[in-house]
């Protein structure tokens, strides 16, 4: 069960609107934003579904960026 | 309607022409068309295919076929990548060559590179039957496209030879543009650490477009298969314009 | 489950610890990034009117790679190969270098004085005679400065810029249907967009970036319907989902068959218009505000416009027209209409483009995001240099014209010139003004001089044997050209230029959508080149000390006068005129213009911060300042009425109304007949810019498409014995030009007609095309006359 941190630049303009859609997404948790930067935790059932995840958080309307902070991935083995 | 044996013979010397005049279209650089064996095949072939080209479309599109592969053909060609992982990193001299042939075919370090084969002006781009997976044409590698797909692969990409029927070129006129060039390797921490990417992410997002077994020697990965390259090889926030730091992992 | 508690905790740790740093980064100014010694700095691109903007990077003093902007909003990170190559524009070998000045037939290098000295003397001489013909490359401040110089300063309102033959005809279109020029929409639309219509537009070549931003919504799963209507296939058509080619000039009539489906279905939008429109036909003799026109008295007009007979007049099934009407009558979709030389190349452009605006408010298909008709421009600040700053002959800064006496007190306040210093007439649009600087004086040749900047009309005039090589043999005709590299007109002219490009001086653009970008020096241009901007300025203090009172304002100071720590700074010397920031100096002066026709722009220094802001960028109350997307629509434009949703507030009957025209079809001027049997068409392709005065400099574009062509029906090229790739003589009533035929070539004419790519400056398309032009607009027809063809030896 790979868990990510990640960042997300979002256009100031439209924080809103990304805050909204990931509220909408069960496997992301957001944290407290500082400015147009989002910290969120992912947790998606296999790698390449996390990095679909985050693939698809790229392309969220409003999102610039997408930063990996860290991905934990030692659950898989279990 | 001919009777079923002669629709299939048909249909082989078609197809024989059809990858006959690909390579064509692909070696055009060389001027010479190889000589190349009909592909003879005892499968199944043909079974819910396309219909084939005609003779005659076949002679009016005498450039730029790459597209015009038919369908069951263009498996072959991407089977033919040897996906084989190297033994180990690539030695210096590779790097430097594939650095030196990437050179060849782009303005400066990070331009879309020229289209280095005839293409089929005519149409929308078939650019991804061997640019989505990456194939094996002839010995020749077809790159896998380095970055998500984008429906308009003429909007960056230039030809590399006149597209035309005919006609004078216009007044050729020296450039002195000097380019950036590649700063070569990623910088490593420390000996032993994976190196940080010296290149920016965008539009280069699919690593193994160039790391992996369609990329040019000098650049392959030796451990294809670790998927996530991005968990150990840092990106640069500077390149990816993310930030305005002029602090940068990059460096010889 | 604790552990993956503890897990997950910590990448929020993680996280947010970052995002913290990342933030603090980024709201520190903005620094330059510097990678391996390449310092990059943003840059609106040189090339088209989309407006993308780049990252320079220079490295010793050159610029040595370029990358598509990340925090552009126009595009995204993305390019089209112009842009990328764009560095590559600035280092041909055979940059002008020197001030060059014919003696005995010959240019030779003079120096900067002895051309100053010139120029001001041949205005000094006759000041009436002189013109300034500048471009929708200009960048603001320079366009500003011209202005100034000849209305503000001689007096006399002889500037005219090329972008007459690019967009005027979209401008009496905007000016007679909103009362206001520019688009109401943005880009944004482009985003939002169920349906695109591309009107004889081909934006897959000709604004790639702008075609791609749509298009790759496709590739993320969205559907897009694109219309392509059109005179010949083209790299658009191939992504189209229906193509309609109509016979050329019959767009007139496909636009009114869907206006006559609307109202004969009952399918129009009543409460739209009826709450924001009102109905306008010709008046006699024809203004561009025409008269007005009741619901009945349209209704009826336009009834005759079945989907029968307007197949029959433009050759587009009927069932095709219908398909039109169904998507127009549909409110559940947003629908985009993009047009760009189709439209305002033609010589009912003015018409055309209000048929256009008259469906979408009919139709209600206005002023919701992608529901919009947008006009898109060819040159990086057509928008912003020529219709914002009014470098046109009949106009002045900030949507003022020179008829209206107010609007010539604002200019004279502004300027701080003597009252009545502008001139209540007119001067001559580009077709005149070439003509009359091709006719001797004593025949009513009053134009002697010419100063040429940022343009190259030796190649971009329609009818060159008219308009362009005639006056190169009247005694007396004196042509200066300001350039970067050698061109069709430099080559003929008297006194050529050596300019700056791009980013080797400062510089202002602004883009098809209303966005206004700014970019700073980055390298300093090669040999004595300097910038057009220092050669108005430098000219304007030569007329000054030859005791031309015009130079000076009601202070007695210089027209561009610039104060640093209370003295004047001699920017007319170049070796000072950096000393300021002269672009910020006039483009704080140009900003008090913008108030009037609420195209309000924010100080220069916001524009350092921004990739670009959309007008009218008001100041809030926290001091920042907003740019606004949709104009007229009263959720985001801060002018528009709160009272209504869609506030048409610069109406030309002043009730919040936009016009719904009735423009009947009528035929070109000139079509094919026996002598002339084919239909000629000019245009671009995506590689070349314009004359390909840049572009055909740049290796990589210049190899992609080496020359110029012409492209024909195969069937008609049979007919006449031609194969591919075989030589032809073309002609027309006006001229004849050699080329090859390519068919089935990178676009595909109908039967009957042809299409020749202007970029090749040693085959002239120009020769052959007619010079007839919009009633209104005064732009002309560059996309239909008529040519014979003949194979050659």
């Amino acid at each position: 069960m790979p868990i990510s941190g990640l960042v997300i630049t979002t256009r100031s303009e439209r924080s809103e609107e990304v805050l909204a859609a990931l509220r909408l997404l069960p496997d992301v948790t957001v944290g407290a934003a500082q400015g147009r930067k989002l910290p969120v935790v992912t947790e998606a059932p296999t790698l390449s579904a996390a990095r679909k995840l985050t693939e698809a958080l790229m392309r969220l309307p409003g999102v610039d960026f997408v930063d990996v902070v860290s991905v934990d991935f030692q659950d898989e083995e279990l | 309607m001919a009777e079923p044996g002669t629709s299939r013979r048909g249909w082989q010397l078609a197809a024989a022409c059809v990858v006959a005049v690909a390579f064509v279209g692909f070696f055009t650089g060389l001027k010479q068309p190889p000589v190349v064996a009909p592909v003879r095949d005892t499968g199944e072939l043909g079974r819910g295919a396309d219909p084939t080209p005609s003779y005659r479309d076949l002679r009016s599109r005498d450039r730029g076929v790459l597209g015009d592969l038919h369908p069951s053909q263009v498996q072959r060609f991407l089977d033919a990548v040897d996906r084989t992982p190297p033994k180990g990193p690539p030695d210096e001299q590779s790097f430097t060559e594939a650095i030196a042939a990437r050179e060849k075919t782009r303005a400066y370090w990070g331009a879309p590179p020229s289209i280095p084969h005839q293409v089929n002006d005519t149409r929308a781009p078939d650019c991804l039957t061997c640019h989505e997976k990456g194939a094996n044409i002839a010995g020749k590698l077809a790159p896998r496209m380095s970055h998500p797909r984008y429906d308009s692969c003429f909007q960056c990409h230039t030809l590399s030879q006149d597209p035309r029927a005919g006609g004078k070129p216009g007044i050729a006129r020296e450039n002195t543009f000097e380019g950036w060039k590649s700063p070569g390797h990623g910088a490593r921490a420390w000996d032993g650490a994976p190196p940080t990417m010296p290149h920016p992410t965008r539009m280069r997002e699919t690593c193994i477009s160039c790391h992996g077994p369609t990329g040019k020697v000098g650049l392959r990965t030796s451990h294809p298969e670790r998927q996530n390259c991005v968990q150990c090889h840092a990106s640069s926030a500077t390149l990816d314009q993310r930030t305005s730091s002029s602090d940068t992992p990059t460096g010889r | 489950m604790q552990r993956r508690d503890f897990i997950r905790s910590s990448a929020m740790a993680a996280a947010t610890l970052a995002a913290t740093r990342l933030a603090a980064e980024e709201s520190s100014a903005e620094a330059p990034r510097e990678v391996d010694g390449v310092r990059f700095q943003k840059a609106p691109c040189r090339f088209c009117g989309t407006g993308c903007h780049v990252q320079v990077g220079v490295k010793g003093g050159k610029v040595v790679a370029i990358q598509g902007d990340a925090k552009a909003e126009v595009n995204k990170g993305l390019l089209c190969m112009k842009g990328y190559h764009v560095g590559l524009a600035l280092y041909g070998k055979d940059r002008l270098t020197k001030p060059l000045l014919r003696k005995n037939g010959k240019l030779v290098p003079i120096s900067w004085k002895e051309a100053i000295d010139t120029i001001a003397e041949r205005i000094q001489a006759d000041p009436k005679g002189f013109a300034m013909y500048g471009s929708g490359q200009w960048t603001i401040p320079e366009g500003y400065a011209a202005n100034k110089l000849v209305k503000g300063g001689l007096g006399s309102n002889q500037v005219d810029p090329n972008a007459r033959l690019c967009m005027a005809s979209a401008v009496t279109g905007f000016l007679s249907t909103y009362g206001v020029d520019e688009p109401a929409g943005c880009y944004d639309d482009l985003d939002n967009c169920d349906v695109l219509i591309t009107w004889g537009n081909n934006p897959a070549e000709m604004h790639p970036v702008l075609f791609s931003r749509v298009m790759d919504r496709r590739s993320r799963g969205e559907r897009v319907k694109l219309i392509d209507i059109g005179t010949r296939r083209t790299r658009t058509t191939e992504f189209a989902d229906e193509y309609l080619e109509f016979k050329p000039q019959t767009d007139l009539a496909i636009a009114n068959g869907i206006a006559q489906q609307l109202i004969a279905r009952g399918a129009w939008d009543r409460d739209f218009v009826e709450k924001n429109c009102a109905f306008r036909e010709q008046d006699e003799p024809a203004t561009l505000n025409g008269k007005e026109m009741s619901f009945e008295a349209y209704k009826q007009a336009i009834a005759s416009y079945t989907p029968e007979k307007v197949a029959e007049i433009s050759g587009v099934p009927a069932a095709k027209i219908r398909m039109l009407a169904d998507l127009f009558a549909d409110k559940s979709l947003k629908i985009t209409s993009l047009w760009c030389m189709g439209m305002n190349q033609h010589t009912r452009g003015t018409a055309i483009n209000n048929l256009v605006h008259a469906v979408h408010l009919l139709s209600g298909h206005f002023g919701k995001p992608g529901d919009a008709p947008t006009s898109l421009t060819g040159q990086p600040s057509a928008c912003g240099t020529v219709r914002e700053v009014g470098t046109l002959a009949h106009a002045l800064p900030g949507g003022r014209v020179v008829a209206n006496a107010d609007h010539r007190k604002h200019a004279e306040e502004i300027w701080n010139v003597p009252a009545g210093r502008v001139s209540a007439k007119p001067g001559y649009h580009t077709v005149e003004m070439w003509k009359r600087f091709s006719t001797p004086k004593d025949q009513g040749g009053d134009i002697s001089t010419i100063w040429v900047q940022v343009t190259n009309p030796g190649q971009t005039l329609p009818n060159l044997n008219q308009l362009f090589f005639p006056s190169r043999k009247i005694p007396g005709k004196f042509l200066i050209v300001s350039d970067v590299y050698p061109t069709a007109t430099t080559e003929h002219a008297d006194l050529v230029l050596p300019s700056a490009l791009w980013v080797e001086k400062n510089g202002v653009f602004g883009n098809s959508e209303r966005r206004t970008q700014q970019w700073f020096k980055m390298v300093k241009p090669p040999g004595e080149a300097r910038d057009d901007c220092w050669q108005l300025i430098a000219v304007a203090h030569r007329l000054l000390e030859l005791g031309n009172e015009g130079m000076k304002d009601r202070d007695g100071k210089f027209l561009f006068h610039i104060e640093k720590d209370g003295k004047e700074v001699p920017i007319w010397d170049f070796a000072h005129y950096y000393d300021v920031n002269v672009d910020e100096h006039l483009f704080e002066e140009y900003r008090k213009f913008t108030r009037l026709k609420h195209k309000d722009l924010a100080p220069y220094e916001e524009y350092t911060k921004a990739r670009g802001l959309r007008w009218p960028v008001v100041q809030q109350k926290d001091g920042s300042w907003r740019e606004t997307k949709f104009r007229f629509a009263s959720f985001d434009d801060p002018y528009a009425e709160k009272s209504r949703p869609i506030d048409f507030y610069h109406s030309t009957t002043h009730d919040h109304r936009a016009q719904i025209w009735f423009r009947p079809y009528e035929p070109p001027p000139e079509s094919p007949d026996k002598e002339y049997p084919f239909w000629l068409c000019t245009g671009r392709v995506i590689e070349h810019w314009h004359t390909g005065t840049l572009t055909m400099r740049i290796p990589q574009l210049r190899r992609s498409m080496p020359g110029s062509y012409i492209e024909m029906h195969p069937d008609d090229a049979h007919e006449l014995g031609i194969g591919n790739g075989e030589r032809v003589l073309v002609e027309s009533r006006r001229g004849k030009l050699e080329l090859s035929v390519w068919l089935n070539g990178r676009g595909r004419p109908p039967r009957g007609s042809t299409f020749i790519p202007f970029f090749d400056e040693t085959l002239l398309a120009n020769l052959l095309t007619l010079e007839a032009y919009d009633p209104f607009s005064k732009q002309p027809d560059y996309k239909k006359c008529a040519v014979r063809i003949r194979k050659v030896g």
